[in-house]
Formats: C-alpha cells, structure tokens, sequence
C-alpha cells in the first residue's frame, strides 16, 4: 500500500483510489456479515455441546454397570455374547457448512444386539450404542466448532487488517492525491489566468 | 456308598471360605493384598506360583474353576459309577453348556473361536470339536449325534425367529433332561430331585422372561421349556404365554416356595437392570442349596447342595477379584455376593 504514494497524482488515480476504497469497504462489510453468521453458528453448536457433560456423566454410569456385569457374568461370558453382535458400519464425509469444511459421520447400519440372548448385556449394549450415537454427534460437532473457529480467526485478521491498515492507507493516498490533484488544478488555474492576461495585453 | 460321599462333603466344606475370609478379601486394598489373603485358604495351592501382577479375569476364572472341577472330581470319585456320572454331569455338564453356548454364538456369525475362550472340561464334547466345526448347521450336527435332541430341534425356530437364545434354551432342556434321566438310576434320589426341579424352574423361568423381552411367542419354544418346567411351569405356565414382561413377578409370587423372588424381580424389571435377573435366580438357587443343607445333612441331596456351594464360593470369588480389578468399592462387590 506505501507504493499507492508513488501513483500519479492525477483524477483517474483518485477515482480508482476511490473506487478501490468502496470495494475494500464493501468487502469489510461482507466478511463482517460473515464473520457474525459464522459467531451466531458457533454459539448455536456450543449450546448443543455442552451436552457433552451430562452424556460423559451417563458414559460413567453405564461404565459402572459394565463393571457390575463383568462381576456377575465373567469376562470369557461377556466376550462371548461381543461375539453375536454385528458392528455397526460408519462412513466419514465432509460437508460445507457456510464455505468451511465439516466432518460428518453417517451410520450406514446399526449394530445389532437381536442375537444376545443375555438380558443385561443386551439392555446394556443397546443403552451403550445410543450413548455412543449421540456422542459421535457431539464430536462432530466439536470439530465444526473447530473448523469454524479457525474460518472465524482468519476473517478476523482479515477485517482487522482491513479495518486497521487497508482503509486507513487508502483514506490517506485519496486525500494525498486530493491534496495534489488540487494543488495541480490551482496551479493550472493560475496559469490559464496569466496566459490569458499575456494573450489579453498582446491583443491590446 | 453315599454315607461315605455324605461325610466326605461335610469334609470338604470345613475347607469353603469363611465369612471372616470373605471379609478379608473385600477390604484387601490391593490384588496382592487379596492373593496374600487368598494363600492362607484352600486356595493357596492353586495360586502358588502365579504372577499376580500379570493374572487377568480370565485366568483367574480358570483358577478358581480348576479348584471347583478337583473339588467335584474328588466327591464324585468316591461315588459309585452311576451316581459318580450324574454328580460329574450335574457339576460339569453346566460349564460344558457354556462352552457349547459359546461355540453356538460364534458359529452363527462365522467367527472362529479358540480353546482359550472355553472352560477347561470335557464330559461329553472335546474342546477340538467344538474349535474345529465348521459352521452352525455342522456344530448342531454333532449335537444331535451326541444326544442333543432339543437344541436340534430348535434350529427351525433359529431360523425363522432370528434370535439364537432359542437353540441355548434347547440346550438347557437337554441338560436337564438328561440330569433327570440319570437321576432314575439313583435310589434315594428326592432331595436331589427336588434341587434339579428348583434349578430347573428357575431356568425356565429366566428363559420366559428372555423370550418375553425379545416379544417372541412362547408357544414357539414350548417343547423345550416344557422340558424344562417343573412346579412353577405347571402354576403359571398357562398365564405367563398371555402376561406383560412387567406382570411375571407378581405371576411368581403366586407359587409359596417362589414367593421370595418377587420384589428382586419386580425392582430388576422395573429399574431394567437385568443384571439383577440372574443374580436374583442364582441367589435363590444357592439359598434353596443352604436350606437343603441344613436340612438334609445326611442325604445325597447334601452332595448335590454342597456342589452348588462349591459353585457359589466360585461365583464369589470370581466376583471379588474382578470388582478388585476393575475398581469397584468393597460395598458395590458385597451386593453381588452370595453368602448364607
């Protein structure tokens, strides 16, 4: 931007300048909309976070039964019913979410728990895999979060950079070029006025 | 004969666990702490020389097992042929179950299993056998060679319901089945029959709750509950087809000797914690062996209840190191206990 000081000054530069001024502010004004969707975005994503405690909370307690259940069953037993269940299959896409990239998780099939013909493992799988679905959820969400921060860093340099240099550099290359094209147009003036008056005394 | 293997039980149950050992073993702060406590029971030959820092739950499992299968190998030997085979069968025919419950489930997804994940014994079945079958179809095939007829003929319902707790219920009829059938060979056989029966019903009755669960018809799985029953089938079989989940504890209670089973049932469906189902069943099974027990001192049933007991100080064992083991305070292991 120093070298906008070394431009001709002259009435075209000016109105490219400040030309050049209305698009850099138009742009600010853009990434500024942006910038308070994507804050809007990332508020509404770390309200639905923040169910992440409570699902850690269940997390633990369905942990503490598991325990209970090794206790009951044992190990080799527990193993054996993990034998009938058929994995759940997943598939990791992403997607844009206002121009940033996000993950996304589809479940393309459900485990199934219809072969354990133990009750508590049973009950305790399915309690496990819906704990689980949500928190696949979340965590996507979280990265979301992440991605989307990272967008909202970048634009706010940008805006800042913009706010604080850009505008500021041209807003002073205008008025620089203002100052001279004035200059040059009093001076043109002042010459016209004495070529007249020289045209004016040869005449008369 | 079985005066002597009468003796020998009431011998050998001087070596069980005290409650003062038990007690021990709950507040041992540490896994060595517990196999210290553990060396200075009947236990301590079979943890001699093992690594306490490196046995995980399924070797301590094999531990404890190995000491219950010397413990009915000793009763049972000094039995005559015929009562010998049924002790052996009543003690170890329910581990062979398992494992046959095991190669079922692997089986039916096409998954292989090992040695390593069965139970040391083989009465009836080798484990190679059981590693080596090809498949589910194959796997049944050999059980109806060796006898098995109801789990076979459960394979139909397999098919159509989807849902392999059929063929595992059929399993179960079979060994009951073939514990009755022995038990004719038996002369002064009440007592004992009368603990079968108990166990027997409290199988059946596990195995309506599971089909209940699943919504499958009992009427499709009658030939083996119907193996399978005995008192509480006859009094409540014919209303249990129609009834809720919900309403088979307050079906339970209407037969006296089952009446204590109702408010474990009841909080266990009522809160779906489901592991309380079969701890509420083994409980009153081991109960029902204490009072035969106490009762029967010099009967043959005493041999049969003392195996249940040699069983129970298993399952608590067990249950003690793996709470241990996974972290579980001393008061959360005590509620799985079972202790009379």
């Amino acid at each position: 931007m120093s070298s906008l000081r070394y431009l001709p000054a002259t009435i075209g530069t000016l109105v490219k300048l400040r030309e050049q001024l209305q698009l850099v502010r138009r742009g600010k004004e853009i990434l500024e909309m942006r910038r308070d969707q994507l804050i809007r975005e990332i508020y509404q994503l770390l309200s639905e976070i923040r169910e992440r405690e409570r699902l850690e909370k269940e997390f633990l307690r369905i942990y503490d039964k598991v325990k209970e259940l090794y206790m009951v069953m044992n190990a080799d037993n527990i193993r054996s019913y993990a034998r009938v269940v058929r994995r759940p299959e997943l598939r990791l896409l992403y997607e844009s979410l206002m121009g940033v990239k996000v993950p996304r998780v589809d479940i393309l099939s459900e485990p199934d728990f219809s072969q354990v013909t133990d009750l508590a493992v049973h009950a305790l799988a399915e309690e496990l895999w819906k704990l689980l679905y949500r928190l696949i959820e979340i965590t996507r969400k979280e990265a979301a979060v992440e991605n989307l921060s990272k967008e909202l860093a970048y634009i706010n340099r940008v805006v800042n950079s913009l706010e604080k240099n850009i505008i500021p550099q041209l807003n002073e290359s205008i008025h620089y070029v203002e100052e001279k094209v004035q200059e040059e147009s009093l001076s043109e003036f002042v010459r016209i006025k004495k070529v007249r008056d020289v045209v004016q005394r040869r005449r008369g | 004969m079985e005066e002597y293997l009468v003796v020998r039980a009431h011998g050998l149950k001087l070596r069980f666990l005290k409650p003062e050992d038990y007690a021990r073993l709950l507040g041992a702060t540490s896994i060595r702490e517990f196999f210290n406590i553990l060396s200075s029971t009947d236990y301590s030959g079979s943890i001699e020389g093992l690594r306490w820092e490196k046995i995980g739950l399924e070797d301590f499992f094999k531990v404890v097992f190995n000491k219950y299968v010397e413990r009915v190998e000793l009763i049972s030997g000094y039995a005559p042929s015929e009562l010998g085979r049924l002790l052996r069968t009543y003690a170890l025919g329910r581990y062979e179950l398992i494992n046959l419950k095991r190669a079922l489930r692997a089986k039916a997804l096409g998954e292989r299993i090992e040695i390593e994940d069965l139970c040391p014994v083989e009465l009836h079945i080798h484990l190679n056998e059981l590693v080596e079958a090809e498949g589910l179809e194959e796997l049944l095939y050999m059980l109806r060679s060796r006898g098995y007829r109801y789990a076979s003929k459960m394979y139909d319902v397999y098919v159509t319901s989807g849902f392999l707790g059929t063929i595992e219920c059929g399993l179960e009829a079979d060994y009951y089945s073939s514990l009755y059938e022995m038990l004719k060979e038996v002369a002064t056989a009440e007592g004992v029959r009368e603990i079968l029966d108990i166990e027997a019903d409290l199988r059946w009755l596990y195995w309506c709750i599971v089909f209940k669960f699943k919504n499958l018809k009992l009427t499709r799985v009658m030939t083996p509950l119907r193996a399978m029953g005995r008192e509480l089938s006859e009094r409540i079989g014919p209303y249990i087809e129609e009834a809720y989940l919900g309403d088979i504890p307050a079906l339970v209670a209407q037969v006296v000797r089952f009446r204590d089973l109702e408010e474990a049932l009841s909080r266990a469906i009522r809160e779906e914690d489901y592991v309380l189902i079969e701890h509420a069943l083994s409980s009153k099974l081991y109960r029902e062996a204490y009072r035969v027990m106490r009762r029967d001192f010099v009967s043959l049933a005493y041999v049969f209840a003392f195996i249940l007991a040699c069983e129970m100080e298993m399952r608590n064992l067990n249950a003690i190191f793996t709470g241990k083991k996974v972290g579980l305070p001393s008061s959360e292991i005590q509620r799985f206990l079972f202790t009379y």
